[in-house]
Parts: C-alpha cells; structure tokens; sequence
C-alpha cells in the first residue's frame, strides 16, 4: 500500500467516474465536428460545435412552456446563424448545415438511441492490485416528444444536455441559485456588469433544469404512483416545501434585482455599454421571473396531481399499470405458435391497437349517388416518374444564326419590295459559315407569309416573333395578284413594306403599272 | 347536484369527440371545455365513464391529446379487420395482426421504451427487415419435430418485393409481397390516428404517434398477453 503509485489517486476516488461522465457529455458535440468534414460543406468554415450549443439553448428557452421550440424552427433559427457565417453560399446549404447539427444532437444516425461511450472503472482491491471494469454511458442531449395541444413535434433538452451546458454543476441547485443571486448583487454593486450578465444567464439555465426536475417527478406520479411513492412519502413533500418557499424568495429576490438594474439603468451619468448590459439583464431577469411564477404554478398543483393520481390509479386494474414487452411477450411467441392458434391473439392486438372505429351506417341516398358516380381511379401507390416534358423547352426550331442572317438580307434591300426581290437578295448575300442558304430563303419566305396571314391554329406568338424579327416589327405586307416566278417557289409575289403607310404609298404609285410591268418581263 | 338532460347531452358531445381520432381539444374549443370538465367534475366524468362502459368501451387517457379510448373486441366500435383492402381469410388477419405486433415491438422493444414519449419512427423497410430477420432467426433455430405450421412461416413465405407484372394493378405491390403488408398495416394506422406519413424522413417513413403509444402500452399489449396466458392455460389443461 505505502509504494508510490505512478498515477496520482484521484483514479480510485468516488468523484473520478463522475468527472469522466461530465467530461462524455460533450463527446457528441465534438463527434459532430469531426464528422462535418465528411459533408459536402465541410470547408466552408461553419462552426458545428457553437451551433450546436445553439441549437441547446434555442431549445432551453421556450423548454417547459405552451409553445415549446419545433425541429423546423430550430432549423430556421440555426441556418440563420449559419447564414451570417457565409452569406455568400446558398440558403440550402445553410439549412443542410442545421440540419445537420440538430439531427446530430438528436442521433438521428442511429435512429435516436442513446449516445453510449464504454468508460472504465479502477477499483482497488484490498490486497492492493487494481481491477478494471468497463461500464457503458448513456445519454441523450435532445429528443424530440409529440405536442399534445398543437400535434407538432417539439424538441426537449435532456437534463444531461442541461447540465452540460451549464457546467457539470452536480450539486444543489437551491444553494447555487442562492450563490448566483448573491454574486449577482454584488456585482450589481460593484458595477462590473460584464460578469453580472454571465451570472444571469447561468441562473437562467438553472431555471430551466430545476423545471425539469419537478416535471419528471409530476410525469413519473401520473404514470405510475406506484414508482414514486417512497419519494413521496419521504423526500417529495419536503423538497416541495423547500422549493416553494424557495421560489418565493426568488420571485422576491429577483424583481429587487431587477429594480436595481432599472435603477443602475436610470442614473444620470451611466456609460453606454454599462446601459446596454444593464438592458440585457434586465431582459433575461424578466425571463427569469417569468419561468419561476410558472414553476409556482406547477409546484402550487403538485400535491394535488399527487392525491389526484393516487385517486384515478387505486381503482385502475393492476394489470394496466404494467407496460408490456412486445418483444418477448407477445412478438416472439406469437411468430412460433400454430398458425390456427396465433390468429387469436395476433388479431385481438390490432383490433385494440386500433382505437376506435364509428360502424358505418349506409344512407340510402348516399348509396344511389356513391352506385351512380363514374368509378374512381385508384391512387397510384407508387408516385409516378416525374414527366420529363415539363423539363425545359423545346429547343428553338429556327436557329438564331439563321435567323440573323435572314434579318441582315431583309436589311441589305431597299423596302417597299417585292418578296422576289428579297429572295434573289438573300441568294446573293454572302452569309456566314455553317449558315444553310435554303434555311435563310426559307425562313425568308415563311415570314412573310406569317405577317400577311398567320397560322391560326396553332400557337402563333412564336412565329409572329420570328417574323416582327426579321422584317421589323411594324413591317406590313400585302399582295396584288401577281406571282412568284423565282424557280422553286409559286404562289403571290408578296409586297413587303417596312409600315402601312408605306406599304400605301406603294400601292398608289404601282396600281396601274406595275402588274403589267411585271406579267411584260 | 345531479345531472341534467343538458349535461347528459355534453356526455354525448364528448364521446362523439373522442370517437373522432384525429380530433385535437387544441383546435376544437368545445372539446377542450368537455375535456376540462371531464377532468376536473367526478360527476360528469362518471357519467361519461358509465356509458363508455355500457359500448364496451373505456378511457385509456385523458390528456391534452384528448379522450383516448379503449374498446372490448366485442364493441360496436371494434376495428373490424376485414373492413382492410385484400383482408378476406385468416391469413391475412394473422398477417395484419404480425405486422402490427411487429412495428410494436420494433418501436417499443423494451417495457421501459412505453414510459419514454419520445417520437418514434418506422418505415416499410425497416419493419419488412426486423420480421424478416426474426423470421431468419427462426429458420435456424433446429425443431424437434419438423413443424410447417408455425405463424412465422406465413410471412416468410411472401416475397419481400413482388409486384404485378401485368393486369390492372402493374407495377404496384402486390397482396403476395410481404412489404404491401407492412405497407397496409402503416397507411391502416395513418387513418386511425395512430400514425403520420413522415416523408422528410425518407421513402415510406412514418412517425407513430402518441396514440400509438397509448393503445399498446396500456391495452393492447397486456390484453394479448392474457389472451396468450389463456392459450397456453388450456394447453396445459387438455
């Protein structure tokens, strides 16, 4: 026993596994961390482990109130925070970052289950050798828990998350409490409202944790008096007590703070960021304040929920206080048992899993409307392929080269002319490479025709463009009856004018002699 | 005091409510006010209580979630499992009764797992693989007689991803894959309140709700062990 040992004692003290346990409770949060460089923003520089701090006191916050923090809200609140990280990089990528942190605080991963380290013991033996056990850990920081007003999930701090945030604190809260308020005072005093402002957010936190405390307590009592009822008998009413008297003193203690604050607040000469703390402390009082009178409340009802619970389960039949193992119980002997036997019980399970069902009862109008109605098409069970033609837009028929190029003869003769005219221009014209000659006519030609009479039945806007395009836009275009003698086209010689008026003054200058001209040559 | 006509009416009110899974006392102010009545005045929850009992029915919870109800099989209000889609012999009620034991067992392995309100989660192929393997399990477990009847073998016979390959229902599951089942029994659930389609959460996913929670850990659950504890009472008996 007296040879030296080569590591220090505190090994084998009662206090040493805690630490080790205290110093776990942050292992998933650095586990996020090194997990992010394998995600897609890995190098963008998002703090993962002050997000997921966040992510806790986000929850800690409205934790215990009406309306609890949701998982879509923690999300919006983190990648807002994320966004000011990078503002550069996509809004999704700030919301995958989010997600990230909170599913990793949840341990979606492993499909919620406990964080479990092994870590080991080192006990001493009598005879002086050292014996090693492994023993497993296990936590969770958040859950997620079903809303029973709204019906949304909302997420909840585990008091293992509480606590690890607040410090590892594992000891009264009560006496804590007392310290914070007093250090707060004399900080107050002293005026160093820096320190004072960390004080009042870690008496805030520890609001939070004593809530959990007393909820825990209440759930148990309701669920099964049966657990809890040596607490009650011993510890609960005296803690109850205690905690009431308490939180009196809180209440009290706190609004004197908070007067103090005020007071610090409306002094003449006080220093700016001396105001804008003292602003904040007092805010996070109120909070504070607020937390503790809804406490009141619970801890006010308490013994009633207990004589209540004692009442309602006394008469309830034992056997409905027992929580099932499906597993063993019921999973496992129904799969081996005959097949004639297991129908039994394998459907009285589901009948009773089902809750209720109101019988159906048919109204002979409804029945003549349902016999008369055209026949439903089933639900695919399946969502079908998503339809590929809603992808992007046909490509344009007429190629913008061509199209150019088709503009740049119109533009190369003198309007009014004829549409021979443009044609023999168009095979004159020296066109770019890669630029098909009978592509140009053609196009030529067919907007022509589309200013003198568009296509009507089908979807003309497309032409119309293609026409107002390579003519101008407020070309017009008429004909007189004489026609084409280009090879390979037939129909009117179309006159082309770049307007009305123009096309007007032509027509008066060309109405007798032209047509005569031109039948001559 | 004694009730009147007028509050026997409420009584009515209120259990029409709680027949009405997907009926939440947060959105529906007169059905948070008979809630708070049934809780907070004996009388009138008696009442309530007395003719829940005369529809074999009763009140498994009474929590902001609203009045859940538990019946008796022989309840006018029973789930009749052959009122399912593709539910015709006693096959497919074994089925339906597996798979629902199944994704119980899957969520709630544990008696512990029924205190913890956390949400859970289960998705068709999650539960297709936990009874495949236990199935698995089975197989290799040696018999000393060579027994083809076992309840087990009825869903190990399905196949895990047949489809139709022709007719009306082409493409989609068909009654002999063993994942329309789980996906029946889910989408069953989803109608009776007892479960939500959870597609962020992937293909097929859903969230049991606290419903869920409720009906098997404090009815269905212990109703089947005594029905198993019955079975096997008279097998040693006879």
């Amino acid at each position: 026993m007296s040879e030296p040992w080569p590591v220090g004692r505190a090994v084998f003290d009662a206090s040493f596994s805690d630490r080790v346990r205290v110093l776990l409770r942050t292992r998933p949060v650095a586990d996020a961390a090194d997990n992010a460089t394998r995600q897609a923003w890995s190098d963008q520089g998002y703090d993962v482990v002050a997000l997921s701090l966040t992510a806790i006191d986000t929850v800690i916050a409205r934790q215990g109130f009406d309306h609890e923090v949701t998982y879509d809200e923690a999300i919006t609140g983190l990648a807002s925070l994320a966004a000011n990280t990078n503002p550069t990089r996509p809004h999704d990528e700030h919301r995958a970052v989010a997600g990230y942190v909170v599913d990793a605080l949840l341990n979606r991963r492993e499909r919620e289950a406990p964080f479990s380290y092994s870590v080991s013991a080192f006990t001493r033996e009598q005879d002086g050798s050292v014996r090693h056990r492994r023993t497993a850990v296990e936590f969770r920081l958040l859950t997620e828990h079903e809303d029973h007003g709204r019906g949304v999930n909302v997420l909840r701090a585990s008091t293992d998350a509480i606590n690890a945030l607040v410090g590892g604190l594992e000891f009264d809260v009560e006496d804590e409490q007392s310290a914070i308020e007093l250090m707060l005072t004399r900080q107050l005093q002293r005026g160093a409202f820096g320190q004072a402002e960390k004080a009042a957010e870690r008496s805030r936190l520890l609001s939070v944790r004593y809530a959990d405390e007393l909820r825990t307590i209440l759930a148990d009592t309701s669920r099964d008096i049966r657990t809890v009822f040596n607490q009650w008998a011993e510890q609960v009413p005296a803690q109850l007590d205690r905690n009431r008297v308490h939180l009196e003193e809180r209440l009290a203690g706190e609004s004197r703070l908070l007067d103090h604050v005020r007071g610090a607040l409306d002094a003449p000469d006080v220093e700016p960021d001396v105001a804008a703390a003292a602003a904040r402390i007092a805010g996070l009082l109120e909070e504070c304040r607020q937390r503790h009178t809804e406490l009141h409340g619970r801890l006010v009802t308490a013994r009633t929920t207990f004589l209540d619970e004692q009442t309602r389960q006394s008469f309830r039949p034992v056997g409905g206080l027992r929580n099932p193992d499906i597993n063993d119980g019921v999973f496992l002997p129904l799969l081996t048992m005959p097949t004639k036997g297991a129908i039994e019980p394998a459907e009285t399970f589901s009948i009773l899993l089902a809750g209720t069902q109101p019988p159906k009862i048919v109204r002979f109008a409804d029945l003549v409307d349902d016999l008369l109605a055209p026949r439903r098409e089933a639900a695919p069970e399946e969502p079908l392929e998503p339809d590929e033609e809603l992808g992007d837009p046909d490509p344009p028929a007429v190629p913008p080269e061509v199209l150019a190029a088709a503009a740049a003869v119109v533009d190369g003769v003198e309007l009014p002319a004829r549409l021979s005219d443009l044609l023999l221009a168009a095979r004159e014209a020296s066109l770019p490479a890669g630029v098909d000659r009978r592509h140009v006519e053609r196009l030529v030609v067919l907007a022509v025709l589309w200013n003198y009479a568009p296509e009507t039945t089908q979807d003309v806007s497309t032409a119309v463009d293609a026409a107002a395009y390579v003519l101008g836009p407020t070309a017009a275009v008429d004909a007189d009856g004489v026609r084409i003698t280009m090879p390979g086209w037939s129909g009117d010689d179309l006159i082309v004018a770049q307007d009305e008026d123009a096309l007007a003054r032509w027509a008066e200058r060309h109405s007798a002699a032209t047509p005569r001209d031109r039948e001559a040559s | 005091m004694t009730l009147s006509q007028r509050d026997l009416a409420e009584v009515g009110v209120l259990i029409a409510c709680a027949l009405r899974p997907k009926m939440r006392p947060g959105a529906d102010s007169d059905y948070r006010r008979l809630l708070g009545r049934y809780r907070a005045d004996f009388e009138f929850r008696n009442a309530v209580d007395s003719v829940l009992d005369g529809l074999d029915a009763r009140v498994l919870s009474d929590s902001d979630l609203g009045l859940v109800l538990g019946v008796r099989r022989e309840s006018v209000f029973a789930f009749r499992l052959s009122d399912l889609p593709n539910v015709t012999g006693v096959t497919d009620r074994l089925l339906v009764g597996l798979v629902s034991v199944a994704i119980t067992a899957y969520a709630y392995p544990t008696p512990a797992d029924f205190d913890d309100d956390r949400v859970r989660w289960v998705s068709v192929e999650e539960v297709e693989r936990f009874i495949r393997d236990a199935c698995e399990r089975l197989k290799r477990t040696p018999t000393d007689e060579e027994s083809l009847d076992e309840a087990w073998r009825c869903y190990d016979r399905l196949s895990p991803g047949y489809k139709a390959d022709r007719g009306k229902g082409k493409g989609r599951r068909s009654p002999a894959s063993s994942t329309y089942w789980v996906a029946s029994v889910l989408g069953w659930m989803v109608d009776q309140g007892l479960a939500r389609p959870a597609p962020a959460r992937g293909p097929e996913a859903y969230q049991l709700l606290e419903r869920f929670r409720i009906q098997a850990g404090e009815l269905a659950g212990n109703a089947t062990y005594d029905v198993l504890a019955a079975i096997r009472q008279d097998e040693v008996t006879s």
